[in-house]
């Protein structure tokens, strides 16, 4: 199988799913993103040993059951495609319509979009009945959940062998409407957004907002240092596709994210979001 | 030992009547109930209640009947709190002639809060510590926040439940199946419809009610 694109999503699925003992090739135009991905897979998985998680051979046998390729062609020799791809209707149908057509077998079709709908994207392709949604949580690895959603072609035995799958690499299907955004990212963005206006009204400062939200309403993590892990330009490209797919206004990017984006405070990787890095500032 | 009176025998009210019991306190309250629940200490009068050293107000979000309540209570020494989220201090103090001896002291038990958002600016010492001293006695820690409807907590965590219902009206998963997704992909401890079932749907109605007029993108 492959995995399309080698982003925190795509890499994260990668593993999970050569963790799942299963052979994945990660495909990435771009090379420099590919070898990013080859050299978190490889931290991650010394992080794991390191931590007594994971024993040191297997670590090794995950790391043969992965190869990787700058070169989309070559998903057409996989049965099982995962499309980790940039949030580009375009760019999904054409990439996965390709492969498709130049496959001499069936390809089922995995899309880990979490802000279009699965039938659109799905139209157009040479099987769509073979085309479903499956959006992992990040960080992939860990999330024991993936949200399932079916387009209006999937045919029933796609959504078989996709939860006979997804449960063999350890994972908890849920199968949900498909609708833009599924359940978490449509919770998670329009929170962080409201978040972000709670903030400007000059309600409380980010960490105060963050330790209230973990403290007093118990969630895992405050929105303030979630965006920040996100990475306000992801957030950005996410929330401006449901606010474009669902047209709702809980969806448009508040100022002072697109004043951060413009100076290049993005969050964990920049070194400043909401917070200061400076440790993680080389990234 | 400091005397605590409770006005209002909801989710809040019992929490706190129990803990103060339990920790040996006197507890005096005040309820619109029948019930004499167990361990909560004594149904006590108006007149009984003004002579506690703090009264706790947490009735239901209406801000008429909390204006008339605290009302009782002024021109006593009591230190009074109030549980609300949705209304000001500043509002409720003036209209109840409570201006300095009163302050907010907000928490949400049903989801497990382990913080009080306190709004002590413009209450008097006295008071001030007697909000300090409840939190202490509760194990709560505290964080000081602005005197504005639905402090932090609710501000936000109302849009969401928000959400989370409108999920449900749209049919995008079964109520559970949304509970194990925020559970199992958000990392919840516990689901969102689960608590809003533990914590009462009126409870939130009310909330929205008072709070819906100051989030401009939160109207369903």
């Amino acid at each position: 199988m492959t995995v399309l694109g080698g982003g925190t999503m795509g890499r994260g699925i990668a593993l999970t799913v050569a963790r799942g003992s299963h052979l994945v090739r990660l495909v990435d135009k771009d090379p420099s993103q590919l070898a990013a991905a080859q050299q978190w897979v490889g931290e991650y998985l010394r992080g794991s040993v390191e931590r007594g998680k994971l024993d040191a051979a297997e670590a090794d046998r995950i790391v043969e059951r992965l190869t990787w390729s700058a070169d989309p062609a070559d998903a057409s020799d996989s049965e099982l495609v995962i499309e980790a791809l940039p949030e580009s209707l375009s760019l999904k149908r054409q990439v996965l319509s390709a492969i498709q057509h130049g496959a001499d077998h069936p390809v089922t079709i995995h899309t880990n979009t979490s802000t279009l709908a699965i039938s659109d994207i799905a139209e157009g392709l040479p099987a769509p009945e073979l085309c479903i949604g499956t959006h992992y949580c990040n960080p992939a690895p860990i999330m024991p959940l993936v949200e399932v959603a079916l387009g209006d072609a999937t045919e029933q035995a796609t959504v078989d062998s996709t939860l006979h799958f997804l449960t063999s690499i350890g994972k908890t299907p849920v199968v949900l409407k498909d609708r833009p955004g599924l359940i978490t990212n449509y919770l998670v963005v329009a929170f962080e957004n409201d978040a972000v206006r709670a903030l400007e009204t000059g309600l409380a400062t980010a960490a105060e907002i963050d330790r209230v939200t973990l403290e007093s309403m118990r969630f895992p993590i405050g929105p303030f240092r979630l965006l920040d892990i996100v990475g306000l330009d992801v957030h950005v490209a996410v929330s401006q596709s449901l606010r474009e797919q669902l047209d709702d206004e809980q969806y448009t990017v508040p100022q002072t994210i697109h004043d951060m984006v413009a100076r290049g405070d993005l969050g964990v990787k920049t070194g400043r979001g909401f917070y200061d890095y400076p440790v993680e500032a080389k990234a | 030992m400091t005397t605590y009176g409770i006005i209002g025998l909801g989710r809040v009210g019992s929490t706190l009547a129990t803990a103060l019991t339990s920790a040996g306190h006197p507890v005096r309250w005040l309820s619109d109930s029948d019930q004499e629940p167990a361990g909560t200490g004594m149904r006590a009068s108006v007149e009984t209640i003004r002579g506690c050293d703090v009264v706790i107000e947490c009735i239901s979000e209406d801000r008429a009947a909390k204006i008339s309540v605290l009302g009782e209570l002024a021109g006593t020494s009591a230190a009074v709190l109030t549980t609300t989220s949705s209304f000001t201090v500043a509002e409720l103090a003036s209209e109840s002639g409570l201006e300095g001896r009163l302050a907010g002291f907000h928490y949400l038990p049903s989801y497990g809060g382990k913080l009080v958002e306190l709004t002590t600016a413009a209450s008097d010492p006295d008071v001030r510590a007697a909000a300090a001293a409840l939190a202490d006695e509760l194990g709560l820690a505290t964080v000081e926040v602005a005197d504005r409807p639905g402090r932090i907590s609710r501000r936000l965590i109302v849009p969401f439940l928000e959400n989370v219902l409108r999920a449900v009206e749209l049919g995008i998963a079964s109520p559970d199946d949304i509970d194990r997704v925020v559970h199992l992909g958000l990392g919840h401890a516990v689901g969102p419809l689960h608590r809003l079932g533990e914590a009462g749907l009126e409870d939130h109605r009310a909330v929205v009610k008072a709070l819906l007029p100051t989030i401009p993108t939160a109207g369903r």
